[in-house]
């Protein structure tokens, strides 16, 4: 028996429909999934999507996020790909909703490697390399590194923590980190201690998202 | 010199807060569009800015929807602040439409700057866990000269044995390279019209942003 894959369209969608039909009339897909605000759950659109999906012998799925908080719209949109990613191919359309959800969106497409498209009038391909995900910068010795990372700590401090890591791996973890943007050094008392940037302030989201 | 880039809509508070929690910005380059509410904003950012003593350069956009110029524009200007040897603190992208924000995000991930997005309620400004990753240098020296031949070919019809001849190598070598683009969804394989034995190589518009 051969197994089938599913072509997921994962969309971003707020109160406007059109934003949605655009990208399902161009993008090819099996099964459709929804990231909207909470508050679309009973609008009239929302319930004319899954009628119109239903009737056209699909499947339809929702995620609901708080539209105005990004580190919401990230992590709902990371989990709906990664679901989906499992079980076939993922292809996003982030025209609908708000600023923050389709900000959320590109995000999410490039750290996941996904097709990604703007759907409306006129149709943009977002130039997301195909594949190439978040953790695949990561090596396992940057994983470790992360996974017992502390702010403020110094190459002594995490040899301490790492001990089947050597010198020599745990400084040029280090460096990839840094050159990632993820940890940066500085000289406190003449010597150097890691801090991590602020976008990646909680490390243990990090080191989630880096593991494979 | 340090200088903090930004989007402007008909808030000043999506950008001023980012202003405020940036460290020694000397200054602020922000983009907004021609609407009285954006220009009434874009005064109180040069206001704001003056009083701090702060250089403000507002970029007006003539088309605030139209995301791959907007992206161009912006990739172009954050090239010449780095070529004169400027730091780029981070790029605020709460302001402006929806395609000004997500040019601007695009442009923060593919050039690898810190990005910021000031939360409508709080005016915190929250730090998007980005990585700096040189998107391009997942491609082989040969790929991304072929993408670079196709963008400043991309009026032309060319075929795989034209651009094999084009860059030098064998038919055999190019379809490898142009399988392998295919795959990572930066170029685009058609039938030729009037020779379906012929395949028309296009890259996709939105790749330009992602090469040197």
């Amino acid at each position: 028996m051969t197994a089938v894959s599913v072509r997921t369209l994962i969309c971003t969608f707020g109160f406007n429909e059109k934003k949605v039909f655009a990208a399902m009339r161009i993008i090819p897909y099996n099964h459709l999934v929804l990231v909207a605000g909470e508050d679309v759950r009973e609008s009239r659109e929302f319930k004319l999507m899954i009628a119109l999906e239903k009737k056209g012998g699909g499947t339809i799925d929702a995620v609901f996020v708080n539209p105005f908080d990004f580190a919401e719209c990230y992590n709902g949109m990371n989990r709906a790909i990664r679901k989906h990613m499992a079980g076939g191919e993922v292809v996003l359309n982030i025209s609908g909703g708000t600023k923050i959800l389709a900000d959320a969106a590109i995000l999410a497409a490039f750290q996941n490697g996904i097709e990604a498209y703007h759907c409306d009038e006129t149709t943009i391909k977002l130039p997301v390399m195909k594949g190439v995900r978040f953790e695949d910068a990561f090596s396992e010795d940057d994983v470790s590194v992360v996974k017992k990372f502390e702010d403020g700590d110094t190459v002594k401090s995490l040899a301490t923590k790492l001990s089947g890591l050597s010198d020599a791996s745990l400084r040029k973890s280090l460096k990839n980190l840094e050159k990632l943007g993820v940890v940066v050094p500085v000289l406190e008392k003449g010597e150097a201690r890691y801090h991590s940037t602020p976008g990646h302030r909680d490390i243990a989201a990090l080191a989630e998202r880096c593991t494979r | 010199m340090t200088v903090l880039f930004g989007t402007l809509g008909f808030r000043s508070e999506a950008l001023l807060p980012a202003i405020k929690a940036t460290s020694d910005v000397e200054k602020v380059v922000f983009y907004h569009d021609r609407h009285d509410s954006s220009l009434k904003a874009k005064s109180e950012v040069c206001s704001y800015c003056e009083q701090l003593g702060i250089k403000a350069v507002p970029i007006p956009v003539d088309d605030a929807f139209d995301f791959l110029q907007l992206a161009k524009k912006m990739k172009q200007d954050v090239r010449k602040y780095r070529k004169e040897g400027t730091e780029i603190a981070c790029f605020n992208i709460a302001g402006g439409t929806k395609l000004m924000s997500s040019a601007a995000l695009l442009i923060s991930i593919l050039e690898g700057i810190p990005a910021t997005y000031v939360h409508d309620r709080t005016l915190q400004p929250f730090h998007l866990p980005l990585l700096r990753i040189k998107y391009s240098e997942t491609l082989t020296t040969k790929q991304r000269e072929i993408l670079r031949y196709l963008i400043d070919h991309k009026d032309s019809e060319l075929t795989e044995r034209e651009l094999a001849d084009a860059v030098g190598v064998k038919k055999a070598t190019i379809n490898h390279h142009v399988s392998r683009l295919v795959e990572k969804g930066v170029v685009t394989l058609t039938a030729k019209k009037g020779d379906r034995r012929a395949k028309v190589v296009k890259a996709e518009p939105a790749v330009e942003l992602l090469l040197e």
